[in-house]
């Protein structure tokens, strides 16, 4: 073992004060470790808490009684909201049950129907009543990155809460938040904002930052493309059962796309082999919930949770606008530029422009190629810049592409000058007006 | 959403939860007060903690989150937190020795940036692992261990001139 592995070692262990016979033999020989470990472990111990932080006795019995407090409140507000719908829907019933009963196939109390026929129906309903909404509150969970964009999913990633509010009169404005990424829309422009590079920015009603969840704020939309799928796609299976006040309806849909490489398979909505569990109301058709699950090698994994929808709440223009941190202002999106150096070359070129450049601490001479470090903030940005300083490239292989994807992708394998390597893939896009080469996301 | 799982779930994170909060605050006061409402929001919001892949990582964002929002209020630097302002009430915890502990562990990182300072104490204190840092401060996994190496190799040199003085 030499020095620098020593040190590399030293960093990443779990416990100071216990470490390898290898280690223990480089220190015998070693003096400079020898006390670099010695200055570690008494630093590691001054930093350590002496005095162990407890909550009070009563800590767990306060909380549990505030929770059983809104637990409490919880039931009698559901309850009261149940009696409102009950009497709204009840003209409506009677009329449905007969229109459903004569046109499933049902003759049992759990009918299990694979009709692509009976799932036609309730998309025609769905789509009669969303077609008369004036507005829509949408929660749900996501598993994906907080700051990430909203087409991305992960199943390593934990749930992230996001909600959704949608005007369709007036000013159609909307608003799609998560923890660290909000887009909004105000009639005219739309809003981006990533909170944690601190980028707020102005583009135009053409731009598109909520990549799939386009879908979300035209639920219509998603019944339309489902009635689509079920009077033409032989790939796509329904199951419809129904339970308590429910039916529910299973969609199984294959990806759509070039999967030759696979890289973006299972990746997002779009490029997945799914399961889509909708669940409606029997009474009146109305979509409560959607669960979607991505189908790899036969298990099912939720990736998205809607579990609570609420149509014609009354919401104003402070609903949809989003709140900036401290310091952080708006500012007008990049045009995109016409800089040479990236156009009429291979995305891999790009790539490799971009490594060299950053290397060198040179993000001047490519922020055609990546315009969203210009308006990132000043912390973020030194961070990256001191981060990617010195780097060496280790290879840049031929650039591929993957399912739905309308860019390329080139592998590259880079080395910080810590020693630390990492090696992963650029997503290039050059389908802008002037077929300028761009980064797309993150390195 | 089970209200016993719920309960498991308070007692198997509430301790290490505020410690995080109370080394982020240097208030015990609040660190408990943000401990209570992160779990009064998650119950709120139906998070059920047997569905979660990672319910540690999730409480620990929550909490992180949290304690920003606290600073944000009280117009402080999350790290470097007005002594004046440490608050501390406990039955248990003698309050002066509490006070002191803060003090003395935030002086050691006062030397060193903030940012470098917030991984030091997640991996020392709070015993987190990388990837676990990575994802309560949303930064990539190689971004939190060069943070944590410049930030240790900085307070080395400095204990290495401590010494040689």
């Amino acid at each position: 073992m030499d020095c620098k592995k020593f040190n590399e070692i030293l960093l990443e262990i779990d416990d100071i004060n216990s470490i390898s016979n290898e280690m223990q033999e480089h220190i015998r020989k070693c003096e400079t470790c020898a006390t670099d470990y010695k200055t570690t472990k008494k630093m590691y111990d001054d930093l350590s808490p002496k005095l162990e932080i407890k909550t009070p006795d009563d800590y767990t019995a306060n909380l549990m009684s505030k929770i059983e407090n809104i637990n409490s409140a919880k039931k009698t507000i559901n309850k009261n909201r149940f009696g409102f719908w009950k009497k709204i829907s009840a003209i409506a019933a009677v009329f449905l049950l007969v229109f459903f009963i004569s046109r499933l196939d049902f003759n049992n109390k759990t009918p299990l129907i694979s009709s692509a026929n009976a799932a036609e129906n309730i998309f025609m309903h769905s789509i009669s009543f969303l077609n008369n909404i004036k507005t829509i509150y949408i929660k749900f969970k996501v598993k994906t990155l907080p700051q990430d964009n909203f087409e991305y999913l992960d199943a390593e990633c934990n749930f992230v809460e996001h909600t959704l509010v949608k005007e369709f009169a007036g000013k159609k404005q909307w608003k799609i938040e998560k923890p660290e990424r909000a887009v909004a829309f105000d009639g005219k422009q739309k809003y981006l904002y990533i909170k944690n590079v601190g980028l707020a920015e102005i583009g135009s009603a053409k731009n598109n930052y909520v990549d799939w969840m386009k879908r979300l704020l035209n639920p219509k939309d998603i019944f339309e493309n489902e009635l689509t799928n079920a009077k033409n796609s032989k790939s796509t299976k329904y199951e419809i059962t129904e339970k308590d006040n429910l039916i529910i309806l299973n969609v199984f849909s294959k990806a759509k796309g070039d999967y030759t490489n696979p890289y973006l398979k299972n990746t997002s909505f779009g490029d997945s082999d799914s399961k889509t569990v909708y669940k409606f109301s029997k009474i009146d058709t109305i979509l409560q919930s959607v669960k979607f699950y991505i189908i790899d090698k036969n298990k099912e994994n939720l990736m998205l949770d809607i579990s609570e929808i609420k149509y014609n709440l009354p919401l104003s223009n402070k609903d949809f606008e989003i709140k900036l941190a401290d310091g952080i202002k708006w500012h007008k999106e990049n045009k995109i530029p016409n800089d040479k150096t990236f156009i009429g070359i291979t995305s891999k070129k790009a790539a490799e422009i971009f490594f060299n450049s950053i290397s060198k601490g040179d993000w001047k001479s490519i922020s055609a190629f990546y315009p969203d470090f210009d308006e990132m903030s000043e912390n973020a940005k030194t961070e990256i810049i001191n981060d990617y300083k010195g780097i060496k490239i280790i290879y840049l292989k031929d650039a591929f592409k993957s399912g739905q994807y309308p860019g390329e992708f080139v592998p590259y394998k880079i080395q910080f000058t810590d020693g630390e390597i990492i090696e992963h893939n650029l997503a290039l896009r050059n389908d802008n007006e002037n077929k300028i080469w761009q980064l797309d996301g993150g390195f | 959403m089970n209200i016993n799982n719920f309960e498991k779930t308070i007692n198997e994170f509430k301790d290490n939860l505020l410690r995080f909060a109370f080394y982020r605050t240097g208030s015990y006061e609040n660190a408990l007060d943000i401990t209570q409402e992160v779990f009064i929001k998650c119950f709120e919001k139906n998070i059920d903690f047997t569905n979660l892949e990672n319910p540690k990582s999730y409480l620990y964002k929550s909490i992180y989150n949290a304690c920003i929002d606290y600073s944000r209020k009280q117009k402080i630097n999350t790290v470097s937190i007005d002594k004046n302002s440490l608050n501390i009430r406990s039955n248990e915890l003698n309050e002066i020795e509490i006070s002191e502990e803060y003090k003395r562990i935030d002086a050691i990182l006062q030397k060193i940036p903030d940012e470098q300072a917030e991984i030091v104490r997640l991996r020392i204190i709070d015993g987190l692992s990388f990837k676990e840092i990575a994802k309560i401060i949303d930064i990539p996994v190689a971004t939190a261990k060069s943070r944590f190496k410049y930030g240790i190799n900085k307070l080395k040199t400095f204990y290495k001139e401590k010494q040689e003085v």
